[in-house]
């Protein structure tokens, strides 16, 4: 009897939340999250494009070395390195990964220094070469491409490690940058970079890494900054409002946090802030 | 002097530290150790809360490069299980990792006389990354191509009669050892409700923790540290313990450099102001 | 046309996942083929980049360039083991020894040379040059010594606030976790707001369009 009643108690549990949506925490709440931020990101994409004042977004002070660092690279006449090694096509990553990709890129190609990139996904590869030969293009130098511009190494970990640390050592970068999510490589890849004196700018949201990009490299970009590096380069007012939307939607979330520990300290067993995050 | 030793060469570095992991390898000093209550405890505690029998999942998030971590952890692991005679599904959702353990785990099950097939399975490596875990969260058997590591059809292997999904009710733990990505984020996204404990590599360990109060992970093996705890806990000491001393002795190392560093840094610094 | 195909097929696809992972009804039904698609394509991936790799190594080798020797070494290991994995299956104990005698002393090796590098970088960054430097050193010494026995010998775990192992246990549960989830909090937003550009077909660098 007991075991009906657990299976059919089982069974209950799969009605749809409303009536429509699915019986898994957040469903409902992670919907309207979505919309809200989408809709705060409209409405910021529109004023933008009415030509409306957009509040000022801080300065990043790695991305601002990113001239400085190609210029350096430029005057000791050795190449920029920028790689990642985990993302593929599909990943958020390599979308923030081709802002930086592309400004660099055509920064190298009007100051004619070599830029090298190194992959670990083939299609992102694939894509990346998409990406470098449109910002030369956009330089007025697509002659300036070179066949070894991209170089795809598979993304076994150490295998893909070793073989970078190689052609830094090899060919002495004057710039390297590190892009995207690292693992326990980001060490090797930053003391190899630090011991051969390059300018290094690291971005990563993995906060495992952060201390080892922190202690070897010259600026490390934290957290959302990674992403924020295509809109804040390009300064479109329209990306910007992207950005400016993602701060107001923090600004709700700080709003809910605090709010959710005075709920928890007024009623540990009764927080509606928890309820409702987990309808 | 403070110049040279403001700027060392990071060679004489180098030579300190082998000198100080290999001399405890040699000639153990036996250090002890004290375990971690908020991670492998819990950890510990949680497994050992499974009712004899149940199913407990490892997923192999790693490979051979995290052996001297994640080797002892899986050892220890399969130790508790044996005492307490749960049940085990090898899976892993890195290949490499796969391949490198999955001969480690059928020695050490030979050693508790565990059967193929009835006391333990290897599903082996299923590529296409989530998509397919998720295949397997509907129909475990259709998901994983119906087939072990060894090609053996689900159907003729009795565990796996019970094993129909990827779910709460069939699977009681996972069990992810892992050192990079794809890992727990899998489970914690699209299996939420599967409870999941941790070997985690030493250089992730920050990053997990904050899903242990939130209650994502049971538990946790912090490094070789943590498998060395979870060795004492189990009354099993295995090579964790005994590279406890090596590592003990470089922790120390970097923390004496540390020091000479910020004397060179601070004299040399001095010696430039009475320049002045 | 070029311009926006691309976009449209984005927007629709995610707009179809977002709403059959979140509605009840048509759940499952859409993603996991989409799934099954990305399952395929992942198998179609591994061959084009081998085809990928015998193409810039192949030439690498036939202009004979610097270091040709390296690449021939890559496509004959590549093609060999291959060819060796697929005619016995990767059961077969041969080819798993050549894995397991090569790959995990190869690999243990690479990971080891961080310890190596962790010290020397430790040596130049951990310096109490401002407040906020000697604070994160401060934490990272105080880490190490209580994870090493010395550290319950100073202060024991059984005494006054679990002794060095509390206070380690505590810098790592609250102020680490709590930085840590901040960064998340933002990280998860910063990807929201990406995929969004992307969505709305403000982010077009990846199609070849500046």
């Amino acid at each position: 009897m007991s075991r009906f009643l657990l299976l059919a108690a089982a069974e209950a549990q799969k009605l749809p939340r409303w009536g429509i949506f699915v019986d898994t925490d957040g469903a409902v709440s992670g919907f309207f999250t979505a919309v809200i931020l989408t809709v705060l990101t409209w409405y910021y994409v529109t004023s933008a494009r009415s030509g409306r004042p957009m509040p000022e977004i801080r300065k990043l002070a790695g991305l601002d070395a990113i001239d400085e660092a190609v210029g350096r690279a430029t005057e000791m006449g050795r190449p920029v390195f920028l790689a990642n090694r985990t993302a593929g096509v599909g990943s958020v990553h390599s979308f923030a990964l081709w802002g930086y990709m592309g400004y660099v890129a055509r920064l190298c190609a009007q100051y004619d220094t070599p830029f090298v990139n190194i992959a670990g996904s083939y299609l992102a590869a694939a894509v990346n070469e998409g990406v470098i030969k449109q910002s030369y293009l956009e330089a007025g130098r697509p002659d300036a491409f070179k066949p070894d511009t991209v170089r795809y190494i598979p993304d076994d970990q150490w295998a893909w490690t070793s073989a970078v640390a190689g052609m830094l050592k090899r060919e002495r970068p004057a710039a390297t940058m590190w892009i995207g999510y690292f693992y326990a490589e980001s060490m090797t890849l930053a003391e190899v970079g630090a011991q051969i004196g390059a300018i290094q700018i690291a971005a990563t949201t993995n906060t495992a890494q952060l201390p080892f990009f922190i202690a070897a490299c010259d600026y490390t970009l934290i957290g959302e900054e990674e992403y924020a590096a295509g809109a804040y380069l390009s300064k479109d007012p329209m990306l910007t409002g992207t950005i400016v939307a993602e701060d107001v939607g923090k600004l709700i979330v700080l709003g809910l946090v605090v709010l959710g520990a005075i709920a928890q300290l007024i009623s540990p067993e009764n927080n509606f802030v928890s309820k409702m995050l987990q309808f | 002097m403070l110049e040279k030793l403001n700027n060392l060469d990071s060679r004489w570095m180098y030579l300190a530290l082998v000198i100080v992991l290999v001399i405890p390898i040699i000639k153990p000093i036996g250090m002890s150790i004290s375990v971690n209550k908020d991670l492998t405890q819990r950890m510990y505690d949680f497994i050992d809360s499974l009712p004899p029998g149940s199913l407990i999942m490892f997923d192999l998030a790693s490979n051979s490069s995290s052996d001297t971590e994640i080797t002892p952890m899986i050892y220890a692991v399969m130790e508790h299980m044996y005492q307490k005679g749960h049940k085990l599904l090898v899976a892993g959702q890195w290949s490499s990792g796969l391949a490198f353990w999955s001969p480690k785990i059928d020695e050490r099950a030979r050693e508790y006389g565990w059967v193929y097939g009835v006391d333990y399975v290897n599903i082996g490596y299923k590529a296409g990354g989530t998509s397919t875990w998720r295949a397997m969260g509907q129909d475990f058997w259709k998901g994983a191509m119906e087939v072990d590591i060894n090609g053996t059809p689900f159907s003729e292997l009795p565990i796996m009669q019970n094993i129909r999904k990827l779910d709460d009710k069939t699977i009681d733990c996972i069990v992810i050892f892992e050192s990079g990505s794809p890992g727990m984020e899998t489970w914690i996204t699209y299996f939420p409700t599967i409870p999941l404990c941790k070997g985690s590599v030493a250089a992730e360990i920050s990053s997990s923790v904050r899903y242990i109060p939130t209650g994502q992970l049971k538990g946790l093996i912090p490094g070789m540290r943590g498998a060395a705890e979870y060795e004492k806990l189990v009354n099993r000491p295995g090579i964790a313990t005994q590279l406890m001393d090596a590592q003990s002795m470089s922790h120390l190392l970097v923390v004496a450099l540390i020091a000479l560093g910020n004397i060179a840094y601070f004299g040399t610094k001095r010696k430039m102001a009475r320049g002045r | 046309m070029r311009r926006n195909v691309p976009v449209i097929l984005t927007t629709v696809t995610a707009v179809i996942v977002f709403f059959s992972i979140v509605l009840f009804k048509t759940a499952d039904v859409w993603p996991g083929r989409f799934d099954r698609m990305q399952q395929f394509m992942a198998a179609v991936m591994m061959f084009m980049g081998m085809a990928n790799m015998t193409r810039v190594h192949g030439n690498v080798v036939l202009k004979k360039d610097r270091n040709w020797i390296f690449s021939a070494w890559l496509l004959l290991v590549m093609y060999v083991y291959a060819i060796f994995g697929m005619s016995v299956g990767n059961t077969n104990d041969t080819y798993r020894w050549f894995y397991n005698a090569f790959i995990p002393p190869v690999n243990a090796t690479m990971y080891s040379m961080v310890a190596f590098y962790l010290t020397s970088a430790s040596y130049k960054a951990f310096r109490a040059r401002t407040v906020d430097a000697a604070l994160m050193m401060a934490c990272a010494v105080w880490v190490m010594i209580s994870n090493v026995p010395i550290g319950d010998k100073l202060w024991g775990s059984e005494s006054w606030l679990g002794g060095m192992a509390g206070v380690r246990d505590w810098i790592v549960s609250i102020p680490n976790s709590a930085v840590s989830r901040g960064i998340s909090v933002g990280s998860t937003l910063g990807a929201f707001a990406t995929q969004l550009r992307i969505l709305l077909g403000l982010e077009r660098r990846h199609l070849g369009q500046g």
